[in-house]
């Protein structure tokens, strides 16, 4: 989690004070910008920095890094097999009773 | 004539398409037809889930709403897509991965699998199928008036027969694989249409797009902003539930699920915002409406009544396939899913001993009685195209607690969850029908904030059972950067 956290400011924080905690501000018809009120000015240039926001997330995401994906292929195995024996194991302890 | 020859030539060039998408297709296999084995890789996963994200609600219902509400419509519409992109980032890897322990097919197995609950597993497909309701229903909706209005020579109940057949046959063919190609096909058209109506709006405006919002602001000043008080609380609150509850819909959980692994699903929302660049055009063509033609008595008619007064005739022809294949792509895609959940989360729980076989035949008898079903409704009630999105996200988004919490708090159980999806949709239910939004806030926003709260308190004083907490750990055991000892 702790090494997720620049992924998480810029991927997902920045986009969500642009809409919602700018909202106040954004909020008006002028000036108008290439004959657009302002407010949808604002969300259209948000469009194209959100999806910038979002590459730049990709790129420093540790999630996405080539040894964590090849070790995610095997923590998920790994994972799987633990919840297969919990089952098993829980069915036998109430064969038991 | 060109019309209808064009349409025609749209409807069998996507039959083709589905026809070719049935490659490596495995009719028999539940997994398969509802997940397409998890094989999809990014550009594949990309369209399946614009295919059905960007619907007719998109091409006719926005404009039409911004033409009706203003900036209200407009900023909500465009702040809750755009936002449920970032909050998808972080979501969607984690639920595909819980959904590779659970080998889910849908959004109630994952749910089920986790809590380890049946009944949970059929309360979240009893409220996916009654809120996709209005989903498909406003599809059929959309399709009378495009058919109504742009009579290019097919009647409306003609054209919905028809798409009713082939959304039913893209299903019968190759399960979600069908959707996922006919996609590629029905997003070049949506898109171009969009753009095409927009540019055309602009051209034939005196001083282009200055000077249409020139016009609007001195005759409708009151449309290009959201106003303040009421309105500025609504479109926020709404914004927020509604980015909850965007991957919770069926629809667009169902696109997560075909994903190969979860970095491809992390790097399509890179370019899902860039898509939504066609939504300028879009608010072009609504304000071009509301300069122009003020009076227009039904609102939903803005889009195409500004194609019609822009565009030669033979256009109409390419809108109404590109119309139609969007509509039969969605309730292809709804249709499916409710298919799925009636049939492996609902008759699969109460009869467990039923054969893959048998379920699978089921799947696809569903799909054509929910089609059927829809197109009735359509019939009777086909006028209500606002607001039915809303309808439809203030129950659907009621899983969305009981899945965040489910990947990172412990004590969160079958009971919390259950409990907080049943309250969530009763105070959505009872707020819209007697106290709609109070204090200005859209009541699917107070519904969710409910379904957290009553979560929360009971997973504080409900244990979770063992196998519960099992499967926890096996999800935390599950993260990619875990160091394997």
């Amino acid at each position: 989690m702790k090494e997720r956290i620049p992924a998480i400011i810029i991927g997902f924080c920045i986009p969500m004070i642009a809409i919602l905690g700018l909202f106040p501000m954004y909020n008006r018809a002028e000036p108008f910008v290439f004959g657009f009120p302002f407010v949808y000015f604002w969300l259209f240039i948000w469009l194209v920095i959100t999806s910038l926001c979002l590459l730049v997330a990709n790129k420093i995401d540790p999630y996405n890094k080539p040894d964590v994906i090849e070790n995610g292929k095997k923590t998920l195995e790994a994972a799987k097999a633990y919840a297969e024996a919990a089952e098993t194991e829980i069915a036998n302890a109430k064969e038991v009773k | 004539m060109l019309g209808i020859i064009i349409f025609i030539v749209i409807l069998v060039a996507s039959f083709i398409l589905a026809v070719a998408s049935k490659k490596g297709a495995i009719a028999s296999n539940m997994n398969d037809v509802m997940t397409a084995s998890g094989s999809f890789g990014g550009f594949l996963v990309f369209f399946v889930s614009v295919g059905e994200i960007y619907a007719l609600g998109t091409l006719i219902g926005a404009p039409g709403a911004i033409f009706a509400q203003g900036a209200n419509y407009g900023v909500w519409f465009i702040g809750y897509v755009l936002l449920a992109y970032v909050v998808g980032y972080f979501l969607n890897p984690a639920s595909w991965r819980l959904g590779q322990l659970s080998k889910a097919m849908t959004l109630a197995d994952n749910i089920g699998w986790r809590y380890n609950s049946k009944v949970l597993e059929v309360i979240v497909a009893c409220v996916g199928i009654g809120f996709l309701t209005p989903w498909i229903q406003n599809q059929f909706a959309g399709m009378a008036i495009l058919f109504n209005y742009l009579n290019i020579g097919i009647n409306f109940y003609g054209a919905v027969v028809i798409s009713s057949i082939l959304a039913f046959v893209y299903i019968l063919i190759a399960g979600i694989r069908a959707p996922a190609w006919v996609s590629i096909l029905k997003d070049i058209l949506l898109v171009a249409a969009i753009i095409i109506i927009g540019i055309a709006a602009a051209i034939h405006h005196n001083g282009g797009v200055t000077g249409i919002f020139q016009t609007v602001q001195s005759t409708h000043p009151e449309s290009l902003f959201v106003q303040p008080g009421k309105p500025v609380g609504f479109t926020i609150s709404t914004i927020i539930f509604q980015m909850c509850g965007f991957y919770m819909l069926p629809i667009t959980f169902q696109a997560v699920l075909t994903s190969r692994n979860e970095k491809i699903l992390r790097e399509n929302t890179i370019f899902m915002p860039l898509y939504m660049l066609m939504f300028p055009f879009l608010v072009i063509t609504a304000y071009f409406a509301v300069a122009t033609i003020p009076d227009l008595p039904n609102k939903d008619f803005a889009t195409l009544a500004v194609a019609v007064d822009t565009l030669p005739n033979w256009m109409m022809g390419f809108i109404a396939g590109g119309g139609a294949i969007t509509a039969i792509l969605v309730m292809a895609m709804t249709a499916l899913c409710v298919g799925g959940l009636f049939s492996k989360n609902i008759i699969g729980v109460i009869r467990p001993k039923t054969k893959e076989k048998t379920l699978v035949v089921l799947v696809r008898v569903v799909t054509a009685i929910f089609l059927c079903f829809g197109m009735i409704t359509a019939i009777y009630f086909p006028n209500i195209m606002a607001n039915v999105i809303t309808i439809a996200y203030g129950g659907l988004s009621q899983t969305f607690a009981g899945v965040l919490l489910g990947f990172f708090w412990k004590k969160t159980n079958k009971w919390s969850v259950g409990a907080g999806i049943l309250c969530g949709v009763a105070t959505y239910a009872i707020l819209v029908n007697m106290f709609p939004n109070p204090l200005g806030l859209n009541s699917g926003f107070w519904a969710l904030a409910a379904n957290f709260i009553v979560t929360i308190i009971l997973s504080l004083i409900i244990k979770p059972d063992a196998l519960t907490v099992k499967r926890f750990e096996a999800f935390q055991l599950a993260r990619p950067n875990r160091k394997i000892s």
